[in-house]
């Protein structure tokens, strides 16, 4: 059963009180659902009518070139742009107007392509900040973080020791997170969000800027996260392929700011449509329709 | 009538001392990102520069050409403290990126400077001289218009239309606009964004001392000028929208002329000129969206 | 008298500057290497603070007091402005309104007839300043840093017009003979018993600091410095958390105003002065922002050595002053506390915590998931 407050979409919404606007309800087992989103800057039509929805403990990737609108849905997602149209529905909540730490509250978790950290925090006080806001403690000023909260998470038993210990931060705890290598950043960003239990994850590339080796350790831990948790949604963009084939369920393919191919990932991936944008479509065979070289 | 157009004159003349300076600290916060607390402090030094050398160059009082020479290197001077400064104190901004840091920076360049100038200068008010022949009134259109505030206002005028056509009318101002709205990209197009930073400097320095020796002949000099002045100065800028040198001009012009006109008819609330059209521009903002939203990109353009 | 001319000073009207300093370690540094824990801190500050207290009170009765009756109000006020600045990464140049607006409700009710009115109107003051912070936060909501700088310099500079031609509270001349009352039947009219006063509001107000400092909300204040839309997307709200922070902030300097009216027994409206908040800016970055006694430091620093450049050759001292200050802030922008820590990195390079005694709070989940 999950531990957050999406998924499990129950009729009349989820669990938060007070904060169900429009009535919009999505189906069971869905964690999110994004409803004909458009954005446009200018003249510019960066996301043009996107619709999608994603399941509990599926993983979504994004796929596309640079200013296919992929960084442009994921702000819409995360609330940090407005839509001009269109919803965001998060386990039965419609979001779309929601700041980004009301969104925290319905379940949206979210990390940067480039870390963003507190650098003069130590990882500790990264997974302090984490914990207190998820507790609904941002705003106690008398008691203390390292005895009293330590003390309510652990009784509160949300099940974040397992993914804290998977992140491998064990012995970094009192490190100023900007003494830290990109890698180890990075980590600490999954650390701070998972400690909230999210319901869906979003990431933004999350191999990016990293060595291929600290790539597949990442992906490795991806997939310990996703046994530890298995209803946990994750929606995440990459130029990596490796990370959708060994991560996603479904891959989107966007380009110009709207979804042009949807499926498994070796379907996206063999689809001429995908070879054109990535490869150019002169170098398609023009008698069996496969790339040249590929016999 | 004749009462309310010396009214109008003299408010220009008292916001265009307030537009060169709050112009050049417009310049450099769009350059470099980081609101320069010091600016105020380039313009005390004009003054109580001007106040040295008319007392030597020209012995003050009748020689025009003497008076401007003054002006002139008063301005000149302050521009290399403002590039000492940029070199010194600010150039960690810019690796740093961290804004709040840069302020509290130029904050204590301003206290440096405060003590510097109490130090050569000490603490009792100073006044600048004039030529003679600068003051009084002369008769336009039969209104008695003070010469001083004309002076002023044509001073003003010039750096204006100077400005305009520097930043939006060269290859140097393309270049200055470049760098203020993305500073690495315009290092990548090959733009010696350092050098550019430096001749902003010079001309916000340049700018601020010119105004400072102006202003000279006309208030008293020392160090409290200082406190009184970087109160107009934000309030110009703030007023204006902070990425905007049009928006400088209309503000400190706005703020000269309420004062005047506060003076002049309602003097009880002479000296709340300022204060009232803060007021009036908070409100605004905050129940009017629209109303001159500031529109800053990362550093901030023209 | 020497201290009254440092008082004008202190108070707005003409240009403040700033001072440099000796060697100052935070508390945190004393108690992580005895190992004493938060609460040992604690009672290293309350019995520093004691201790000074008794050698300045029996040994320097009629010269030195004076001066510390003025460092106590100041290091309380440099705290409580510290919490926007410092904490909260908001650089306020409009705290003289909190702390000059304190003092002036404390000289208003000073003549009332309150109950216990030695602890309840301090406390009264600071409330005051707290609703004064809430239309600043409104006004500068979502706002840039810098727009918040001159935001709060401006306001405080309307207020100080307001105040100064306002007869009801004594215009240009301010208002008179602001005593403390009596704490019972304990009489604070001697400047004895008024500096026992003075320094457990002190100690009291240092107390709840660092406990704060430690808490969600400390954390969560620095986090939001640090990256605001981080702390956002983790579940921060930031706008609220601003509001909360400023109003902590106003209540503490508004309480430090009250003190300080006490001791000075007038109050001007050339508290309300920028420069005034500008001062309180300069101790806090002096003593070391990121740290919870930094600004106290800072506070005891700038006055002393104000106090004793001043005797000697004002302008001079002046000049070296705002050298320092700037010099300070170019190379320690952790302030004087983090000298220390300077000089550990230099050895031992690798990164410890700014917080000297940083509760790590993954290893106790740790450790506490495995019982």
């Amino acid at each position: 059963m999950s531990g957050g407050t999406a998924g499990g979409g129950t009729a009349g919404g989820g669990t938060t009180s007070g904060s169900i606007t429009s009535g919009d309800i999505t189906g069971p087992g869905t964690v999110m659902e994004v409803r004909k989103v458009r954005k446009a800057f200018g003249s510019v039509q960066a996301v043009a009518e996107v619709s999608m929805t994603v399941a509990a403990g599926q993983v979504v990737g994004l796929l596309g070139p640079n200013g296919a609108g992929k960084s442009t849905l994921f702000g819409i997602m995360a609330g940090e742009l407005p839509p001009d149209s269109g919803s965001i529905l998060v386990g039965g909540h419609n979001v779309t107007s929601w700041d980004p730490w009301k969104r925290r509250r319905a379940g949206i978790g979210r990390t940067f392509q480039v870390p963003r950290t507190f650098e003069r925090l130590t990882v500790s006080d990264h997974i302090a900040v984490a914990v207190a806001a998820d507790l609904g403690n941002t705003f106690c000023g008398w008691r203390s973080v390292d005895r009293w909260l330590t003390r309510r998470a652990l009784a509160k038993d949300r099940g974040i020791i397992p993914v804290l210990e998977m992140t491998g931060l064990a012995d970094l705890g009192s490190r100023v997170v900007g003494s830290l290598s990109f890698g180890e950043r990075k980590r600490v960003e999954i650390a701070a969000v998972l400690a909230q239990r999210p319901g869906i994850l979003l990431m933004d590339e999350p191999t990016a800027g990293i060595s291929a080796a600290e790539a597949v350790g990442l992906v490795e831990l991806l997939e310990a996260i996703r046994t530890e948790r298995p209803e946990l949604a994750i929606v995440l963009t990459s130029h990596d392929m490796d990370v959708f084939f060994r991560l996603a369920d479904e891959v989107l393919l966007m380009l110009r700011g709207s979804i042009a191919l949807r499926g498994a990932p070796d379907y996206v991936r063999t689809h001429e449509t995908t070879i054109d944008t990535y490869l150019g479509s002169g170098t398609r065979d023009r008698r069996t329709g496969k790339p040249d070289g590929d016999v | 009538m004749s009462t309310l157009l010396g009214s109008l004159i003299a408010g220009l003349a008292i916001g265009a001392p307030i537009f060169l300076v709050a112009s050049g600290l417009v310049l450099v916060f769009s350059v470099m990102g980081v609101l320069n607390f010091a600016h105020a402090g380039f313009y005390l030094f004009g003054a109580f520069i001007f106040v040295t050398l008319g007392s030597d160059v020209a012995h003050g009082t009748t020689s025009v050409i003497g008076f401007l020479i003054a002006i002139l290197i008063a301005g000149a001077i302050v521009a290399c403290i403002s590039v000492a400064a940029e070199r010194i104190v600010f150039i960690r901004t810019y690796r740093r990126h961290d804004h709040l840091a840069g302020l509290m920076e130029s904050f204590a360049l301003l206290v440096l400077i405060q003590g510097v100038c109490e130090l050569i200068w000490g603490t009792s008010a100073l006044t600048g001289q004039a030529p003679s022949v600068l003051f009084g009134t002369v008769d336009i259109a039969g209104v008695p218009l003070s010469k001083y505030n004309l002076l002023l206002i044509i001073v003003a005028t010039i750096a204006a239309v100077g400005l305009w056509a520097l930043v939006f009318h060269t290859r140097f101002g393309s270049k200055i606009r470049a760098v203020s709205s993305d500073r690495g990209m315009a290092a990548a197009l090959g733009i010696r964004v350092g050098a550019i930073t430096t001749s902003v400097f010079v001309i916000g320095g340049l700018l601020a001392g010119i105004a400072g020796a102006i202003d000279a002949p006309t208030v008293a000099v020392d160090i409290s000028l200082l406190n009184t002045f970087t109160i107009s100065m934000f309030a110009a800028v703030i007023l204006g929208g902070f990425g905007s040198i049009l928006g400088a001009l209309v503000a400190s012009m706005t703020l000269g002329v309420l004062d005047s006109l506060l003076a002049t008819y309602v003097p009880s609330l002479a000296g709340y000129g300022l204060y009232i059209a803060f007021g009036v521009a908070i409100l605004a903002r905050m129940y009017l969206p629209g109303f001159r939203e500031i529109a800053i990109g990362g550093g901030g353009t023209l | 008298m020497r201290t009254s001319s440092l008082r004008r000073r202190l108070s707005g009207g003409s240009g403040d500057t700033a001072p440099p300093g000796g060697l100052a370690a935070g508390a945190g540094w004393l108690t992580g290497r005895w190992g004493l824990g938060h609460a040992g801190g604690d009672a290293i500050v309350a019995a520093v603070l004691v201790l000074a207290n008794l050698v300045i009170v029996i040994w320097f009765g009629s010269g030195f007091i004076f001066v510390w009756l003025l460092m106590l109000p100041y290091i309380m006020a440099a705290s409580g402005t510290n919490i926007t600045v410092g904490w909260t990464g908001r650089l306020s140049f409009g705290h003289a309104l909190f702390f000059a607006g304190g003092a002036y409700v404390a000289a208003k009710l000073a003549t009332g007839h309150i109950f216990a009115g030695a602890v309840v109107i301090p406390l009264i003051c600071g409330v005051v300043a707290a609703a004064l912070s809430v239309p600043l936060s409104l006004i500068a909501h979502k706002r840039r840093g810098v727009y918040f700088s001159i935001l709060t310099l401006i306001v405080a500079q309307i207020v100080y017009s307001v105040v100064q031609n306002w007869s009801y509270v004594g215009g240009g001349s301010g208002l008179a003979n602001v005593y403390v009352q009596n704490l019972g039947p304990i009489s604070l009219a001697s400047t004895d018993a008024f500096a026992w006063y003075a320094v457990i509001w002190t100690i009291v107000i240092l107390v709840v600091l660092r406990a704060v400092y430690r808490s969600p909300f400390g954390l969560s204040c620095r986090a939001v410095r640090e990256d605001g839309l981080r702390a956002e997307t983790l579940g921060v709200p930031t706008s609220r958390l601003f509001t909360v922070s400023l109003a902590l902030s106003a209540f503490i300097t508004g309480l430090a105003g009250a003190i300080l009216a006490y001791s000075e027994t007038t109050v001007s409206p050339t508290q309300f002065y920028w420069t005034v908040s500008g001062t309180l800016v300069v101790m806090c970055l002096l003593g070391g922002r990121f740290s919870v006694l930094g600004p106290a430091i800072g506070a005891c620093v700038y006055i002393f050595i104000q106090d004793q450049l001043f005797q000697n050759s004002a302008s001079a001292a002046d000049a070296l002053v705002g050298g320092t200050f700037l010099l300070i802030v170019l190379v320690l922008p952790g302030g004087l506390v983090s000298i220390g820590e300077r000089i550990r990195n230099a050895r031992a390079p690798g990164g410890s915590a700014a917080d000297p005694d940083p509760p790590d709070v993954l290893r106790e989940l740790l450790a506490g998931g495995k019982r």
